[in-house]
């Protein structure tokens, strides 16, 4: 099909059930989180989707989710023409073509491993390659996220947050990707160190014609490397649409809280005062009825804490989940 | 209200010492909101603490200058005054509230001792008050006490607070805590608040409430706030002045507009490039190049000389000194002559 997205998902569900032998204090019954409920989204070739909520929305769980780091409980995921995430299916070559960059390289980054030895990693895990073929695809990454050949021999303490993310990302490119994963890439950073790493990012992305999925809770960073952005709340997506269309004329009242809670550098504007929402993200395991946002949203009606709204489409792929659009327009 | 004037701060490290801050100059006005921003290692937290005389006594030593509260040199005070000095004139939040509140007493609990201290303050007889510690026994506040602690909670937007001073730290969410912090804090009464990056660990949309109340506090209570910040986004919401450091030192000062306006100091203009504004499409961002230098040097230069675009040859020579570069804009830098 030609106009099949490298990655598509229908109804994506991740439950966790809470340990209840664990805890000899909880009582009751076993509980369960609803991190991802049914979240259907795609990711054409070459483009950039941003995945924008705050903690606890499910967003990391999502991610976790597509990189095959934890089966789905639901669903379907489509990754480059075939259905991934079978059970008993061995999914190697998924593997190579989906990578993940997380955000705090102290923690994924092995600490006693040298910076070409990460690299190598996965390229020892998942490929054929011979070691001589291996070495001088670390080399070549190494050079692409602009780290010299003297890295090679670093341990990840010798080097600086940016130059740590800057290897986890040269290990996250090592086997020819065709999508990226950047869970919160640059949160942990200073923002000198953030711009190095955007630009980075974008450069990766037109040479080797990446795709990429960015989590991030920041609405700039957000806006400035994606095409298209899902925003999440209480493990739903509520509003989904081009990055110009979600940012320029927001329409979930989620979506207008969000982007007005978000700090933008201009004193004049200061809309971070203006903000009227209460109170926060609900928990997943017992999250409100009807429409998850009803309890903090100034539109909400009785309809709200009964029916849950379904997407609809507010204009040229962009869509939201609210009865009350209306009132948005 | 504050001012530190050529204030420098030393740290011992295994690496020799570090200096923290670097005769700082600096003063905060009375019912002023200021934001101290700065990248990590600049020395903002450092700043903070010493405002509120919280320096570690082992590792911290003041290398020269003086810091003092309305006339009165800190670090002159005896560690009664000290006491007194702190939460009645300056309290401080911080910015993971679940390690500063004390996990093992109830957030009421926890207030009320506040409330009592600042009564002890103004008169020593007052005996000490508060929940009976008994095991077993149940936990009661005398209700005069319980009524002034749900006027705090009330202040700080927190909602239903008849349930909430019975709950312990780990019961409450981040953005509530933070708010349960910031009514201890108000409830001695200070005049100048210290905040030390109290929304970093929050959501966005708990970060905005937090800022709009403490925004709301200086405006109705009329307290001085100093917001230690890393985000010049959040500075330009909330401040009305912004004071930026690097290494250790204040490279500009002025009124918040005119810093996104016309940033004199070229660290300034390099922090402002580095905000994504716009998409990728546009003509990229201008990172800041190279790394904060080694603090434990001695220098006799330009700090940010090995990182500026506009280096001279002077700036390898000589520390620049922060002077007035416009009506209350102070920078600090040799682009505005010596």
């Amino acid at each position: 099909m030609v106009n099949e997205p490298l990655l598509r998902t229908v109804d994506l569900r991740k439950y966790y059930k809470s340990a209840k032998g664990m805890n000899p204090l909880a009582k009751g019954k076993e509980q369960v989180v609803r991190a991802v409920d049914g979240v259907s989204l795609s990711i054409p070739y070459g483009k950039t989707l941003a995945v924008v909520g705050e903690s606890g929305c499910g967003k990391t769980t999502l991610a976790r989710t597509l990189a095959l780091l934890t089966p789905p409980t639901s669903g379907e995921i489509h990754f480059d023409g075939r259905r991934i995430a079978v059970r008993g299916v061995k999914d190697d070559e998924v593997y190579r073509k989906l990578q993940m960059v997380f955000q705090d390289p102290d923690s994924s980054l092995d600490p006693r491993m040298k910076v070409k030895d990460t690299i190598a990693e996965p390229l020892r895990g998942l490929t054929e390659m011979s070691e001589s073929e291996v070495r001088s695809v670390a080399a070549e990454c190494l050079t692409a996220v602009g780290l010299s050949s003297d890295f090679a021999d670093r341990l990840p303490r010798q080097l600086s947050g940016g130059q740590k993310q800057r290897v986890a990302i040269a290990r996250a490119i090592a086997t020819r990707p065709s999508l990226l994963i950047l869970d919160e890439p640059t949160s942990a950073l200073d923002a000198s160190v953030q711009a190095q790493i955007l630009n980075l990012l974008v450069e990766l992305q037109r040479k080797f014609s990446l795709s990429y999925m960015l989590i991030t809770h920041n609405i700039a960073v957000a806006a400035y490397l994606s095409d298209l952005m899902a925003v999440m709340y209480a493990g739903n997506i509520v509003e989904h649409g081009p990055s110009s269309q979600v940012l320029g004329k927001p329409r979930h009242p989620y979506t207008i809280a969000l982007m007005k809670s978000a700090p933008r550098p201009d004193p004049w504007k200061r809309t971070l005062l203006e903000t009227e929402i209460s109170g926060e993200v609900p928990s997943a395991i017992n999250p409100p009825s009807g429409c998850k946002f009803n309890p903090r949203c100034p539109f909400a009606e009785s309809i709200c804490s009964v029916e849950v709204p379904i997407m609809r489409m507010v204009g040229e792929g962009h869509s939201a989940a609210c009865h009350f659009l209306q009132k948005t327009n | 209200m504050l001012e530190l004037k050529g204030f420098s701060v030393r740290y011992r490290t295994a690496r020799g010492e570090v200096r923290a801050l670097e005769s700082v100059d600096l003063k905060i006005n009375e019912k002023e909101f200021v934001a101290l921003v700065g990248e990590s290692g600049c020395g903002k937290t450092t700043l903070g603490l010493a405002s509120i005389g919280l320096l570690p006594p082992r590792s911290a030593r003041i290398a020269s200058g003086a810091i003092s509260y309305k006339g009165v040199d800190l670090a002159k005070l005896s560690p009664n005054q000290m006491k007194n000095y702190r939460g009645s004139e300056v309290a401080m939040i911080f910015q993971e509230p679940l390690t500063s509140l004390n996990p093992l007493r109830r957030i009421g609990e926890q207030i009320a001792e506040a409330i009592v201290l600042r009564i002890q303050k103004r008169d020593p007889s007052t005996p000490t008050r508060g929940a009976p510690r008994v095991p077993g026994m149940r936990w009661k506040l005398p209700p005069d006490l319980k009524k002034e602690v749900e006027t705090m909670l009330t202040l700080v937007r927190i909602p239903d607070p008849a349930h909430i001073i019975d709950r312990y730290p780990f019961e409450l969410s981040g953005g509530m805590r933070q708010r349960a912090m910031i009514a201890m804090a108000l409830s001695q009464q200070p005049e100048l608040l210290v905040a030390d990056e109290p929304t970093t660990a929050l959501d966005v949309t708990t970060q905005a409430q937090v800022l709009r109340l403490m925004k709301e506090i200086k405006d109705k209570l009329g307290t001085t706030i100093m917001l230690v910040t890393h985000d010049l986004a959040v500075a330009s919401q909330v401040a009305d002045r912004v004071v930026v450091m690097y290494a250790g030192q204040v490279v500009e000062d002025a009124d918040v507009r005119e810093i996104f306006s016309n940033p004199k100091h070229p660290y300034t203009q390099g922090l402002l490039a580095c905000i994504p504004t716009g998409t990728r499409d546009g003509k990229g961002l201008t990172p800041i190049k190279g790394t904060i230098p080694d603090l434990t040097l001695k220098r006799e230069l330009c700090q940010f000389q090995p990182r500026c675009p506009y280096a001279m040859e002077i700036c390898s020579r000589k520390e620049p000194k922060l002077k007035e570069v416009g009506k209350d804009h102070r920078a600090a830098c040799f682009l505005y002559g010596e």
